[in-house]
């Protein structure tokens, strides 16, 4: 029981992580464009993206305390951002889905 | 982010950058790549001397199985005897003693049997590894203060990489593969340095403050009217616990369980909930009248804090006679201490550790090779400090990581007891490290561009060799090793199987990427080369 809570803390946190850097990285322009295709300039969704960054705190300090959720969240953001990049450089249609749900915003 | 950083303040920058970086990059390699591999430091310890691979069972009573042992020892009656619990980490018991003659010795014993464990001689993970990334394997202080001042160099380095980032914000997500050489090893450099930040900065900030006191010996003393020891008795509660032998020869304690058991209640009312392993339980005057048990906790395994925490027991009425706990003025530096010690039970916090220890490693060799790149471009390639550079690069790089493949390698080679000309089995394997990076510097020097792909091709080679040779010397394949609940053995294999296939693919690419360019030198294609 204690491993699965464990789990899925974790899990959640990183889904807040890999979801908030996705965000960011799509209210870039030059990303979005990547991503999308489109020549418009991205949607402004970098607060969003600190948002959902900044959740993914929550389950870490809730499970594991103050004391590790210091570290654990700067390196999950680290290690989120850092897949988010590398699938940008070689997959970006990856995160179409993602821009898709922001595109009629823009209109 | 609107930041007003003048054209000559940004150069300037640059230059520091680039030739501090240049200074300082194979010993930062050095020191991120043990310190990585230290991170996993007693898992490595149980792939190199195959007696430690007994499953784990924190917490275990250790009366029935060291007591009868203690007892056996020849001990002058005022010694002190020490006394690890099995830890997540350590499966067995650690025993420190002085016999009566009065020479220290260490024992593993095994927690179930009580048997001495016939470790195979090697210094391993928390020895070799960890005393390397902070002193380098040097005699004295020497490497202490290398290190100290590449841990200053690399938070300038931090700094002035800040400044002279021209898009700090826009390009957090870029990496261009597809682009030249140069820019996409300056991308990755850049993403590699700013994901982690925050860790880059403050692994070296934490390092020096570990070692502070060896740093500015005098500095900490001064509120003690100089006196480093009153300082320690501050610190540590040294000092308050000593009692005197009565001279008397009495039989030993009657066990530790019990006042390892009576220490964790005391800390769980004054903490509430989990509460750390201690880490030793040592018995003072071990064989008088007046012994005494002390339980110590500094390095905690449910929080990331270190710092001193120990209780004194009379064996014989279970009375408290002495405690000692560190101050609240201690706990944000005892919080920063323990984040770089790592002693703390959280596999995916130093799984994350790990990741982001290999992210500084390609950050250091990104910023080398960008380096490189650099003066290529500018058809600066045969000029005498750029071969050089190269070959430093080479050896610091992919040297330092075939040096370790082929440490590995060694200990699964070499005879359980052997010694050769006076020498130790553990001096033979870390003289193996030292002779093939060594040989990897001459081999860079040799064969220039080519050793990368070259040095990339014996890594894959002898790493996978080493997986390998651990299951033809001890049949401890990744199968039963889970099925004993040893993990650690079955993930270090993987992970040397995973990084051999990954040199490997590494070196494929180089070579491509060399032949493209030896063809393209003979074209009109490539002026710039």
């Amino acid at each position: 029981m204690t491993t699965v809570i464990d789990l899925a803390s974790l899990a959640l946190a990183l889904a807040f992580a890999l979801a908030g850097s996705s965000v960011l990285m799509l209210s870039q322009s030059r990303n979005w464009r990547k991503v999308t295709g489109r020549v418009d300039s991205a949607p402004s969704r970098a607060r969003l993206g600190w948002l959902l960054v900044g959740l993914a705190f929550v389950p870490t300090a809730w499970h594991d305390g103050i004391g590790f959720a210091l570290l654990l969240w700067p390196l999950m953001f680290a290690a989120a951002a850092f897949c988010v990049a590398i699938v940008l450089a070689f997959r970006p249609r990856v995160f179409r889905r993602l821009a898709l749900i922001f595109i009629p915003a823009t209109n | 982010m609107k930041l007003s950083i003048s054209e000559p303040f940004r150069a300037a920058m640059g230059w520091l950058h680039t030739w501090l970086g240049v200074a300082l990059a194979a010993i930062l390699f050095a020191v991120f790549w043990t310190g990585t591999l230290t991170v996993f430091d007693k898992e490595i310890d149980q792939w190199m001397k195959p007696e430690l691979r007994i499953a784990a069972a924190p917490n275990a009573p250790v009366d029935a199985a060291v007591l009868p042992r203690i007892a056996a020892l020849d001990l002058a009656p005022a010694s002190t005897v020490w006394v690890s619990p099995p830890r997540e980490r350590i499966p067995a018991i650690r025993l420190l003693y002085d016999d009566a003659a009065g020479n220290s010795h260490e024992e593993m014993i095994h927690p179930a049997t009580g048997e001495v464990l016939d470790l195979t001689d090697s210094h391993a993970g928390s020895e070799f590894f960890f005393r390397f990334h902070f002193m380098l394997h040097m005699p004295g202080n020497i490497g202490i203060y290398l290190v100290g001042l590449a841990a200053m160099g690399m938070m300038v380095l931090i700094v002035s990489g800040i400044v002279i980032h021209r898009k700090l914000i826009q390009d957090f997500f870029t990496f261009r593969p597809e682009r030249q050489a140069r820019r996409a090893l300056l991308d990755f450099h850049n993403l590699t340095s700013l994901v982690a930040l925050p860790f880059h900065f403050i692994i070296p900030f934490s390092g020096l403050l570990i070692l502070a006191s060896t740093y500015f010996p005098w500095s900490m003393a001064v509120p003690f009217g100089g006196d480093a020891a009153g300082l320690r008795a501050e610190q540590m509660g040294w000092g308050v616990r000593r009692i005197e032998p009565a001279g008397v020869a009495a039989p030993l304690v009657p066990s530790l369980d019990r006042p390892i058991r009576q220490a964790t209640a005391i800390w769980a009312q004054r903490e509430g909930g989990d509460v750390s392993t201690p880490d030793w339980a040592a018995i003072f005057n071990a064989k008088d009248a007046r012994s005494y048990v002390v339980v110590e906790r500094y390095f905690a395994d449910k929080r990331v804090a270190i710092g001193p925490d120990h209780i004194a027991f009379d064996p014989r009425s279970a009375a408290v006679i002495g405690q000692f706990a560190p101050k609240p003025v201690q706990s944000a530096t005892n919080w920063i201490e323990g984040l770089h010690w790592i002693q703390f039970d959280h596999w995916p916090l130093r799984w994350l550790y790990f990741i982001a220890g290999l992210a500084g490693c390609a950050m250091i060799a990104s910023g080398l090779l960008y380096w490189i790149e650099a003066r290529i471009r500018k058809n600066r390639r045969a000029q005498r400090h750029v071969v050089a550079v190269r070959a430093i690069s080479i050896g610091s790089v992919t040297g330092i990581i075939l040096a370790t493949c082929v440490f590995f390698t060694m200990n699964r080679l070499l005879p359980h007891d052997l010694m050769l000309a006076g020498a130790h089995r553990h001096d033979l394997e870390i003289w193996a490290f030292f002779t093939s990076w060594l040989f990897s510097f001459i081999h860079a020097a040799a064969r220039g561009e080519a050793a990368w792909a070259e040095q990339c091709r014996m890594i894959a080679a002898l790493a996978v060799g080493a997986a390998l040779l651990n299951w033809v010397t001890t049949q401890d394949f990744p199968a039963q090793m889970i099925a004993t609940g040893v993990w650690s053995v079955a993930i270090m294999d993987a992970v040397l199987i995973g990084a051999g296939v990954m040199a490997w693919m590494t070196a494929r690419r180089l070579m491509t990427r060399q032949q493209q360019r030896a063809h393209g030198a003979g074209t009109q294609e490539q002026p710039a080369e």
